[in-house]
C-alpha cells in the first residue's frame, strides 16, 4: 500500500535515534538550533526519502541489508557532501551495498535524497529497461550521469516529495503511485547505467577498512571513554593513518572525534541520571574529564546549556525517543 | 590503585628514602641545608614525580632497571647539569634502563620525572607510530618539537597540581586513565618527532669512571683510604679522575669523598643511641682517623658540632 509522511525535528537525538530501518549514529558538528525535515514516500516497490537539515552533521549509517540504496544531493548550490570520505558532487549519485556501513558528512545545511529497491526488484527492473540485471555493489560506487538524465531524476524526485507534502492522499492512490514509480525507476536505472563510473582508489578501500575496524572498536566499548594510544593499539593502525581516515570520513582529527564521543557519552548519562543521587563532577570524571571548569565551558559551547542544567532537567520520558517519532531511510 | 600526594622534607635522608620508593636511588652528597618537596602521582602503569629542591646539591642517582625514566627540568630556560651535560632549554632526557649518573644542580631546582613500564610503552609506541619503536638503550637527550614539550610540561604540571590540591580526583580510575593515556601519547610524540643527541665517547668513558668511583666508594667508604689507593681501585690516573670529578661534580675527588663520609656520619650519628655508643668509635668507623679533623669538617659542612647531632 503506497503511503507517505513528512516530519520535522528539532532534537537531533530523536532525528538520529528514530531512524528505524537503519542503525544510525549521528553527531551535529556545529553549534546552533537544529532543525531537520524528512519526507518518506513508500511506493509499491520503490521506497524513497528526502531530507533537509539545517546544521552540518556526521552520520554513520548501517544499512538493513535488505534494500539496495542510492543517494544524491537535492539542492543545486549546497556545498558538496562527503560520502564515506569521498566528496560527492551535485551531479554524482552514490550507490551502496547491502550491509556495509557508510558515513555521510555535510559541512553546512544540506538536502539529500535516497531511493531504494530490493536487490531482486533492482535486477528485474534493470533487466526490463536496459536488458541486463544490475546488482548492488559491495563497495560504494559513484556514477556521474549525463546532465539531462540526472536532472530528470532530480525533478521527478522533487515532484514526488512535493506531492507527499501537499497531497499525500493523491500519492496514496495505487495507480498514481505506480505511474510515479515507473517514471522514477526508469530515471534511476538510466542514471546508474548511462553515467560515467568514477573509480574508487585503493586508498579509499584501505581507509574504509580502517574505519570499519575503528567503528568495531568503538561499538564494542559503547560506554567507556577511549584514548588515542589505546585506540591505535586496538584498531591496529598508526596515529597518522587514523588521522588521515578520520579527516576524510569525519572531517576532524581522531582525538577530537574521541573527545566528542566522550562529551556525548557524558551528555547521555547526564540526561538520564538522577540529580539527587549524583553530581556533574562524578559523571564527568567517570568519563575522564578532570579539568571541570574547562569541561563545563566546552559542554556549554557544544550543547548550548551548562551540564548542570542537563542533569537537573526532569528525566525525559522514554516515549520521547520512541521509534514512532523517527524516520526511516530506505 | 592510583594514588598521589605531596610532602616536604627537611632531612636529605628522608627525601632519599621517599625517592627510593619511587625506584630512584639518590645519594645526596653536598647539601649544607636541605629542603625539598616531593609531589608524586601513581597512575595505573605510570608514575609522575616532581622534585623541588631549594638548595644546590650534588647527587648520585641510580634508576631501577625494570622501569624507564624520562626527566626534564620544570622551568624551561633553566640550565641544569645532568650527568656532566648541560641541558638546554626545551630538552628532555630519556634515561637508559638502570642508568646511574651524577647530577649536580647549581641552585634551587625543580626536576620532573615520569617513570613508565618499558614493555607497555613500546607497545603503545608501535601502535601510535605504526613503525618499529624501541626505547633508547642508553641515555638520550631529546629535543622534541616545542609543541610536544609544552604539552608534556602542561600535562605534568596539571598532574602535580591535582596531586597537591585534589588527590581524590586523581585517585579516580578514569581520570587516572585519561591522564595516563594523554601522557603516553605525548611521550611517544616527543620520542618519535625529536632530534636526539647522545653523549660522546669521552663523556661516556668519563661517566663509566665516575660509576666505578661510586662503586669503590660504596665498598670502602668506612675505611681510611689513601688517594693513591683510590686511583688504583678505580683504574684511572689522578688527572683523569680529577677532571672527571670537576666535570661531573664540580669539586675534587678528595672533597667528594669527604662529603660522602660526612653525610653518612650525620645520618649514623642521628640514628645512634647516645647512651650506648662511643662517639670516637663511630667517627673511626666513618673512615676518619682523627676526631679533631672530623669535627672541623663536620662543623663546616653542617653548621653544628657532631656532638649536637649525636
Amino acid at each position: 500500500m503506497p503511503s507517505s509522511a513528512t516530519r520535522t525535528f528539532t532534537d537531533p537525538d530523536i532525528y538520529f535515534a528514530g531512524i528505524r530501518n537503519l542503525q544510525i549514529d549521528g553527531v551535529i558538528t556545529k553549534r546552533g538550533e537544529f532543525r531537520a525535515e524528512s519526507t518518506r514516500i513508500d511506493l509499491h516497490r520503490l521506497w524513497m526519502h528526502r531530507f533537509d537539515e539545517r546544521l552540518p552533521r556526521i552520520m554513520r549509517i548501517t544499512p538493513s541489508g535488505k534494500r539496495s540504496l542510492i543517494l544524491f544531493a537535492t539542492h543545486p548550490y549546497q556545498p558538496n557532501i562527503q560520502v564515506s570520505g569521498i566528496e560527492t558532487c551535485q551531479d554524482q549519485i552514490a550507490m551502496f551495498g547491502l550491509d556495509r556501513p557508510y558515513y555521510l558528512r555535510s559541512s553546512a545545511a544540506c538536502g539529500w535524497a535516497t531511493m531504494s529497491l530490493t536487490p531482486e526488484d533492482l535486477g528485474t527492473v534493470s533487466e526490463a529497461i536496459i536488458g541486463r540485471p544490475l546488482t548492488p555493489p559491495s563497495f560504494p560506487r559513484w556514477t556521474r550521469p549525463p546532465a539531462p538524465v540526472a536532472s530528470r531524476l532530480l525533478q521527478l524526485h522533487e515532484a514526488a516529495g512535493h506531492l507527499a507534502k501537499t497531497a499525500p492522499d493523491i500519492l496514496a492512490k495505487p495507480e498514481v503511485a505506480r505511474a510515479i514509480e515507473e517514471a522514477l525507476v526508469e530515471a534511476m536505472i538510466l542514471c546508474l547505467t548511462e553515467g560515467h563510473l568514477d573509480d574508487v582508489r585503493t586508498v579509499h578501500r584501505h581507509r574504509a577498512s580502517v574505519m570499519r575496524r575503528l567503528e568495531e572498536v568503538l561499538t564494542s566499548t559503547p560506554d567507556r571513554p577511549l584514548y588515542m594510544p589505546q585506540l591505535c593499539a586496538t584498531v591496529g593502525a598508526s596515529y597518522t593513518t587514523l588521522r588521515d581516515c578520520c579527516q576524510e570520513y569525519l572531517g576532524m582529527s581522531p582525538k577530537r572525534y574521541l573527545w566528542l564521543r566522550r562529551m556525548h557519552l557524558v551528555r547521555r548519562v547526564l540526561r538520564s541520571a538522577d540529580a539527587e543521587k549524583t553530581t556533574v563532577t562524578e559523571i564527568a570524571t567517570d568519563y575522564g574529564f578532570w579539568e571541570l571548569g574547562r569541561f563545563a565551558g566546552a559542554y556549554r559551547s557544544l550543547f548550548g546549556e551548562p551540564p548542570s542544567a542537563a542533569l537537573r532537567r526532569p528525566r525525559r520520558h522514554k516515549s520521547g525517543r520512541n521509534h514512532r517519532a523517527g524516520v526511516e531511510i530506505r | 590503585m592510583p594514588g598521589s600526594g605531596t610532602r616536604t622534607f627537611l632531612e636529605a635522608d628522608h627525601y632519599e628514602a621517599s625517592l627510593r620508593q619511587a625506584q630512584i636511588e639518590i645519594l645526596i652528597a653536598l647539601s649544607p641545608k636541605f629542603k625539598a618537596r616531593l609531589t608524586w602521582a601513581e597512575l595505573h602503569d605510570l608514575q609522575v614525580l616532581r622534585c623541588e629542591e631549594d638548595f644546590p646539591r650534588v647527587a648520585y642517582v641510580c634508576l631501577a632497571p625494570q622501569l624507564s625514566f624520562v626527566t626534564f627540568p620544570a622551568r624551561s630556560g633553566l640550565l641544569q647539569v645532568w650527568g656532566g651535560t648541560e641541558l638546554r632549554p626545551g630538552e628532555i632526557v630519556f634515561h637508559g634502563r638502570g642508568e646511574r649518573w651524577h647530577q649536580s644542580t647549581p641552585g634551587s631546582s625543580v626536576w620532573n620525572v615520569i617513570a613508565l613500564d618499558p614493555v607497555q610503552f613500546e607497545q603503545y609506541g608501535r601502535a601510535l607510530s605504526g613503525k618499529p619503536f624501541s626505547l633508547p638503550s642508553e641515555r638520550k637527550i631529546l629535543r622534541p618539537s616545542p609543541r610536544d614539550v609544552a604539552r608534556l610540561r602542561r600535562l605534568h604540571a596539571q598532574v602535580c597540581r591535582l596531586a597537591e590540591t585534589k588527590p581524590k580526583l586523581l585517585a579516580h580510575t578514569e581520570v587516572a586513565r585519561a591522564i595516563e593515556q594523554g601522557l603516553i601519547e605525548t611521550l611517544v610524540a616527543c620520542l618519535t618527532g625529536a632530534s636526539m643527541r647522545a653523549d660522546g665517547a669521552t663523556k661516556r668513558r668519563h661517566a663509566r669512571i665516575m660509576i666505578r668511583f661510586e662503586e669503590v666508594l660504596a665498598e670502602h667508604l668506612s675505611e681510611p683510604l689513601h688517594t693513591t689507593e683510590l686511583w688504583e681501585l678505580i683504574g684511572a690516573t689522578q688527572r683523569t679522575l680529577r677532571s672527571c670529578c670537576a666535570e661531573f661534580l664540580g669539586m675534587s675527588p678528595i672533597r667528594y669523598v669527604l662529603l660522602r663520609r660526612l653525610g653518612r656520619a650525620r645520618v649514623e650519628l642521628r640514628d645512634a643511641d647516645p647512651d650506648g655508643a662511643n662517639l670516637l668509635k663511630l667517627v673511626r668507623s666513618f673512615g676518619f682517623a682523627e676526631l679533631g679533623r672530623f669535627e672541623a669538617a663536620y662543623r663546616a659542612a653542617f653548621g653544628e658540632t657532631s656532638l649536637t647531632t649525636f
